[in-house]
């Protein structure tokens, strides 16, 4: 098993590092978008005083947002490339499950995606005159444990694109849509702390606009970040278990 | 109970627009022994790759029980495919963006196995690809694809290795050399092989035994030398010479093929199943006008005994 998590790790970094252009396009365009947010922002609201305040939760709220779409991204759009590819059944006769070799994917592309994310948030920060003073720990805290939402999510849509292959404009819907979980105010409504990323997004504000540490927050907001997680994560194995097992039945793993 | 058994194998699909159930393999069973290359033969939508793909865990079939080195392929999935390592529709196995050497490192890896760049590299030497063991995959020719893909599966520990038409859209001398590789893996290597393929010239070449599959069954199930040898005996060329209009008339029932007029002569083959036959035919032509100028046992190829047994059908 360690194995197996290690050296699925060890592709995505070749494919980073050989597709370095590649790569490199893509966080240059996560930054311009990020700038056209921020100077839209700052075109409509410059001049009120609760501008600056909000800046580093904008920061914040989309580099989490960012970090959310790649980890679901990666999984559905890996298995549809893979499907299309043909190594798919390959990886699928492996005596070691299935799904497994997602999770494990999904560790190396999370690390990869992590150290650029916090890197250029850090970046963006430093070039729009902000200093984010918030605790790393905490950010990382809260970034891996509702990213697992996040997992559960690209799962679901794995599972999907398994049998029903072309789902990408399925995907970019659920990209926008969860747009909209991240942005909720959460205290309307517990039941919407239970929302994908949402409650991991509530923390997060507090985390850079209160200062709030790991330790800062009451227990029943972490009870709710795992609770959160932990049910999305749990659905998407069993949905992807079902989708898988029907290709199996019908055969749709190879077809494309 | 062979190194890979499977018993009574059935899988249907269901068309999804009139819900019509297909039957794609309909109860066959095989044994195959260790050290063998068997070959499942047989037309498109014969059945072929739906019992490779079950073997391979990658189909659930509706019932029957596949086992390799005694282990359930459905109740312990996870043993059984320690023992099986397949190719899958010709170079359709291979992360392009990586290199020959990297493919094998990580299709190694996540079975748990792990193999060291050195030893990757002596493999691919088998195959003859060293040199292109630093290359992408994408840059190699499709021959050199389908050696490394091969070589990907001769890496992992897998005692059986299934190959799903590996020959297919090879040129001839690439065809060829990957013939003596599959013989050097059973005989070097001591692996079994079991073949799906449309490829009579690969059967001739390297297969112990044949199962031909049509419409979802086994149609026969022999060893190919035996096969050979009893369609030997029966094909011959006849070569007749005064030939009138009504003489061919009298071969009628014999069912004569490949007929050529050439010069005054007649040629034709026919399946003679015994001696009696061969007799009759004899007393007919002297009957006639004609004369007999040749009677040759005709050279079979495996073609032809898969013609016959899938025309039977």
């Amino acid at each position: 098993m360690i194995r197996a998590l290690l050296v699925n790790i060890w592709k995505n970094l070749i494919e980073f590092k050989r597709y370095f252009f590649n790569s490199l396009s893509g966080i240059l365009t996560i930054v311009i978008f990020f700038y056209l947010i921020f100077f839209g922002l700052q075109a409509v609201a410059g001049g009120t005083p609760q501008f600056g305040d909000t800046i580093d939760g904008v920061i914040v709220g989309y580099f989490m947002w960012l970090m959310f779409l790649l980890s679901f991204q990666n999984v559905s759009f890996g298995i549809i490339e893979e499907a299309q590819r043909g190594t798919l059944e390959q990886v699928f006769m492996s005596p070691i499950p299935f799904e497994f070799q997602v999770f494990s994917r999904i560790v190396g592309e999370f690390l990869i995606n992590l150290l650029m994310v916090v890197g250029l948030m850090y970046l963006v920060a430093f070039t729009t005159g902000r200093s984010l003073n918030f605790n790393l720990i905490t950010l990382l805290y809260l970034l891996i444990v509702g990213v697992m939402s996040a997992l559960g999510v690209g799962m679901i849509l794995g599972g999907i694109a398994l049998i029903f292959k072309r789902i990408s404009s399925f995907i970019q819907i659920v990209t926008f849509g969860s747009l909209a979980f991240t942005m909720l105010d959460v205290t309307a409504n517990p039941i919407l702390r239970l929302l994908p990323m949402s409650q991991t997004a509530h923390m997060m504000r507090f985390m850079a606009l209160e200062n709030y540490t790991i330790l800062s927050y009451p227990l029943t907001e972490h009870l709710y970040l795992w609770a959160a997680s932990a049910i999305y994560l749990f659905i998407g194995i069993t949905v992807f278990r079902s989708f898988e097992k029907r290709a199996m039945v019908t055969g749709a793993l190879g077809q494309y | 109970m062979g190194i890979l058994s499977v018993k009574n194998l059935v899988k249907t699909y269901r068309r999804r627009k009139t819900r019509e159930i297909l039957t794609a393999v309909d109860s066959i069973s095989l044994d195959i022994n260790e050290g063998e290359i068997f070959a499942l033969l047989g037309p498109n939508g014969a059945g072929k790759t739906t019992t490779i793909k079950a073997i391979c865990g990658l189909l659930l079939p509706d019932s029957g029980v596949i086992t390799v080195k005694g282990e359930d392929v459905v109740k312990h999935r996870a043993t059984a495919l320690h023992h099986i390592s397949a190719v899958l529709e010709g170079n359709r196995n291979l992360y392009y963006r990586l290199t020959p050497v990297e493919n094998i490192i990580y299709f190694c890896g996540i079975r748990g196995e792990k193999i060291t760049r050195k030893d990757a590299i002596a493999l691919l030497e088998v195959f003859g690809i060293t040199d292109k063991s630093d290359d992408l995959v994408q840059q190699l020719s499709r021959g050199m694809q389908q050696k490394a893909a091969i070589a990907t599966t001769l890496a992992t520990k897998a005692e059986v290795l299934l190959l799903d038409e590996p020959t297919l859209g090879l040129d001839v001398s690439s065809a060829i050399e990957l013939r003596r590789l599959m013989k050097e893996i059973v005989s070097e290597h001591g692996r079994t092989i079991l073949l799906s393929t449309h490829d009579m010239n690969l059967v001739e070449a390297v297969a112990d035994r044949v199962a031909i599959m049509n419409k979802g069954r086994i149609v026969v199930c022999e060893k190919k030398e035996k096969l050979m040898k009893l369609f030997r005996a029966r094909a011959y060329r006849i070569r007749l010479t005064q030939v009138s209009g009504a003489t061919m008339s009298l071969f009628a029932s014999l069912e004569p093929r490949d007929i050529q007029k050439e010069n005054g002569f007649v040629d034709f083959t026919v399946d003679l199943t015994n001696q009696e036959v061969l007799f009759e035919l004899v007393e007919r032509v002297r009957q006639s006008e004609a004369r007999i100028e040749s009677i040759e046992q005709e050279q079979v190829n495996f073609e032809r005994i898969f013609l016959k047994y899938i025309s039977d059908q």
